[in-house]
């Protein structure tokens, strides 16, 4: 029985179906068939019964929020130390750099460089590191303290200290 | 396409994405709350596991922050932000497909949309019980445009937005995804009959 119904009703499905795209009512002829026809009725209902499924779906929790919130703390942080890492490296290159320009030029300039090079390239390499060093404590400590950093972790507490509490 | 300076909400995100490229992360936790909702249940039509769903959630909000600062401000945030979703929803359904392929040992999952053993005419169904089994024998991505045009109630537009898909390919999916339905539900439906024979 079922089997010829779902023959015979094809069109009316159809047409429910561009009626659901369309978002028009269902016109008089084809609401008399879903009253007499229990297969074509079900049929709608299933399609109309897919906002509901939907709707009933919550599965943004306050659990979920949190375990997010954490792991971006997580990744800033990283993110952070990824910077800081960029931050020393290129404090390096340029360190390598400084140290390579006066050889260079000194090598050139002055006969004592020639007499007694391994005296000036630790010379140069004690003066140069100590400058570099000097120059990444200081970004050290802007980064450790600028207003972005803090923001971010005294933020990230404040929704940690909330859950907690 | 989406006018920006028309739509307050789009002009707010704006203004947070303008703060969160500054380096200020406080606004992460106000988009969240503006678009969590939809986002956790979009992911979940395409996924139908609440596990994959809120994984999936929560990479698509750390690829937020990876790649904010390339987000450009005249492009509203949201399709942006379910684009992303999308893209790491359908690698997760590849990842799955290649797993099973290769014969590994399948997680137990427990799909959000279930279908039931018991018989579709030995029960009295309400419509949402059929939309249910319907939705758990239906493909991810016809989930996924029923979702955004019968529960969110986009327009074709918006979802060609948020799929980045021709405007012509939305409608002709939305179509299949409906015909699709009719058939899943009249293959459920020959199958209890031939099963009652």
């Amino acid at each position: 029985m079922a089997e010829s119904n779902l023959h015979g009703c094809q069109s009316h499905r159809d047409q429910l179906i561009e009626l659901l795209l369309e978002g028009k009512q269902i016109p008089g002829p084809l609401a008399d068939h879903l009253a007499a026809c229990e297969s074509c009725r079900s049929f709608s209902a299933a399609l109309n019964g897919l906002q509901p499924a939907f709707a009933r779906l919550d599965l943004y929790t306050p659990g979920l929020k949190y375990r997010t919130l954490q792991r971006l703390e997580g990744q800033a942080e990283s993110m952070d130390r990824g910077f800081l890492s960029v931050m020393v490296l290129l404090g390096l290159l340029s360190l390598l750099l400084w140290f390579a320009i006066p050889l260079l030029v000194l090598t050139r300039l002055l006969d004592y460089w020639l007499v007694q090079p391994g005296f000036s390239l630790l010379l140069s390499l004690l003066l140069l590191t100590s400058l570099g060093f000097l120059i990444s404590c200081l970004a050290f400590l802007a980064l450790a303290h600028g207003k972005g950093a803090e923001q971010l972790r005294g933020r990230m507490n404040d929704l940690l200290e909330g859950f907690h509490g | 396409m989406i006018d920006l300076e028309k739509t307050p909400t789009i002009r707010a995100d704006i203004e947070l994405v303008r703060k969160l490229q500054s380096g200020d992360f406080q606004p992460i936790e106000v988009l969240m709350d503006r678009y969590g909702r939809d986002l956790i249940h979009y992911l979940a039509s395409i996924l139908n596991n609440r596990e994959k769903a809120e994984d999936v959630f929560q990479e698509t909000w750390s690829r937020v922050l990876q790649s904010i600062r390339r987000f450009d401000l005249k492009q509203p945030f949201g399709p942006w932000l379910f684009r992303i979703a999308r893209n790491l929803a359908y690698d997760e359904l590849r990842k799955e497909k290649r797993s099973r392929s290769r014969f590994e040992e399948p997680r137990e999952e427990k799909p959000i949309f279930e279908p039931s053993t018991e018989s579709l005419f030995d029960r009295r169904l309400l419509e949402r019980d059929l939309a249910r089994e319907l939705l758990a024998r239906l493909e991810p991505m016809y989930r996924e445009i029923l979702w955004l045009r019968f529960f969110k109630e986009k327009s074709y537009e918006e979802i060609a937005d948020y799929c980045r898909l021709p405007l012509g390919t939305v409608k002709t999916r939305l179509r299949r995804a409906l015909e699709r339905a009719g058939e899943v539900w009249e293959k459920a439906v020959g199958e209890q009959s031939h099963g009652r024979k």
